[in-house]
């Protein structure tokens, strides 16, 4: 029996609020419109100016295709679920395709308490949050921190549950704070 | 129009290079968290289903967009 409470398993798994693409829509947005912008050029400068016709056409079809790598860069990149909470730890990865590939750990024996904080109306309205860990009344710098997580106060009812069965095997742990930001 | 088909073809060519290094990469990364979910007691084909749709999804509107593309010079 406490050799089946002890194996790891996992708890919860979520990706993170999907407020994180609304940058790079904008990025591919604002591409996307000088691209038809510039093909909208080509088509009447052709029968004037012959030479100019294949170089705007040339930097419609970058712009145009730019936009949609970047925006679809960011969505494979992103679409996998990059929060997960077991028995154990907290892991969250920050990937990036090609340019970043972090794998982020926190024991849960480690951790003594977790905030909630939300701020802004955008957070507040869309429901995500920051999750941040306390080690012995301090913080964890930035790598102790989940950004953008979606229902935060859940995500946080679910590890504070979990550290407390942690801690129910393991009577030496600490007790959890949990306080909401 | 050969000058505009050459322009199209050597964009289209480095797209679809673009396209297939990204999936490539992202299938890579995909099948070590199904692992890592996997190894968790966890089953991640709900995952699984939402990338090959977002898979198919960029490969559709990357040939949509190089359809677009090809037939534009055809409209001067």
């Amino acid at each position: 029996m406490d050799r089946e409470n002890h194996q790891e398993r996992l708890l919860y798994a979520t990706s993170t609020h999907w407020v994180k693409y609304g940058k790079h829509l904008l990025f591919s947005l604002m591409f996307l419109t000088i691209g038809i912008a510039f093909l909208g050029t080509t088509s009447s400068l052709t029968g004037t100016f012959r030479m100019v016709g294949p170089v705007l056409y040339g930097m419609s079809s970058v712009c145009v295709l730019v936009g949609h790598h970047v925006l679809f860069h960011k969505i494979l990149s992103e679409c996998m679920p990059d929060i997960l909470i077991t028995n154990r730890r907290v892991i969250y990865f920050d990937d990036s395709l090609l340019c970043c590939d972090d794998e982020n750990e926190i024991p849960l024996s480690k951790v003594p308490g977790v905030q909630v904080a939300q701020h802004g109306i955008l957070q507040n309205l869309l429901n995500y949050g920051t999750l941040r860990f306390t080690i012995a009344g301090g913080f964890f710098d930035h790598e102790g921190c989940i950004l953008r997580v979606p229902r935060p106060d859940h995500v946080a009812e679910v590890i504070t549950q979990s550290v407390e069965e942690e801690c129910r095997l393991q009577p030496s742990l600490s007790h959890m704070t949990y306080s909401l930001g | 129009m050969g000058t505009y088909l050459t322009i199209a073809g050597i964009v289209e060519l480095l797209s679809f290079l673009l396209m297939g290094v990204l999936i490539s990469s992202f299938l890579t990364v995909s099948h070590r968290r199904d692992d890592l979910l996997q190894s968790l007691g966890s089953k991640p084909y709900i995952y699984r289903f939402r990338q090959r749709l977002v898979i198919g999804f960029y490969i559709l509107l990357t040939c949509a967009l190089a359809g677009a593309l090809f037939w534009f010079p055809f409209t001067l």
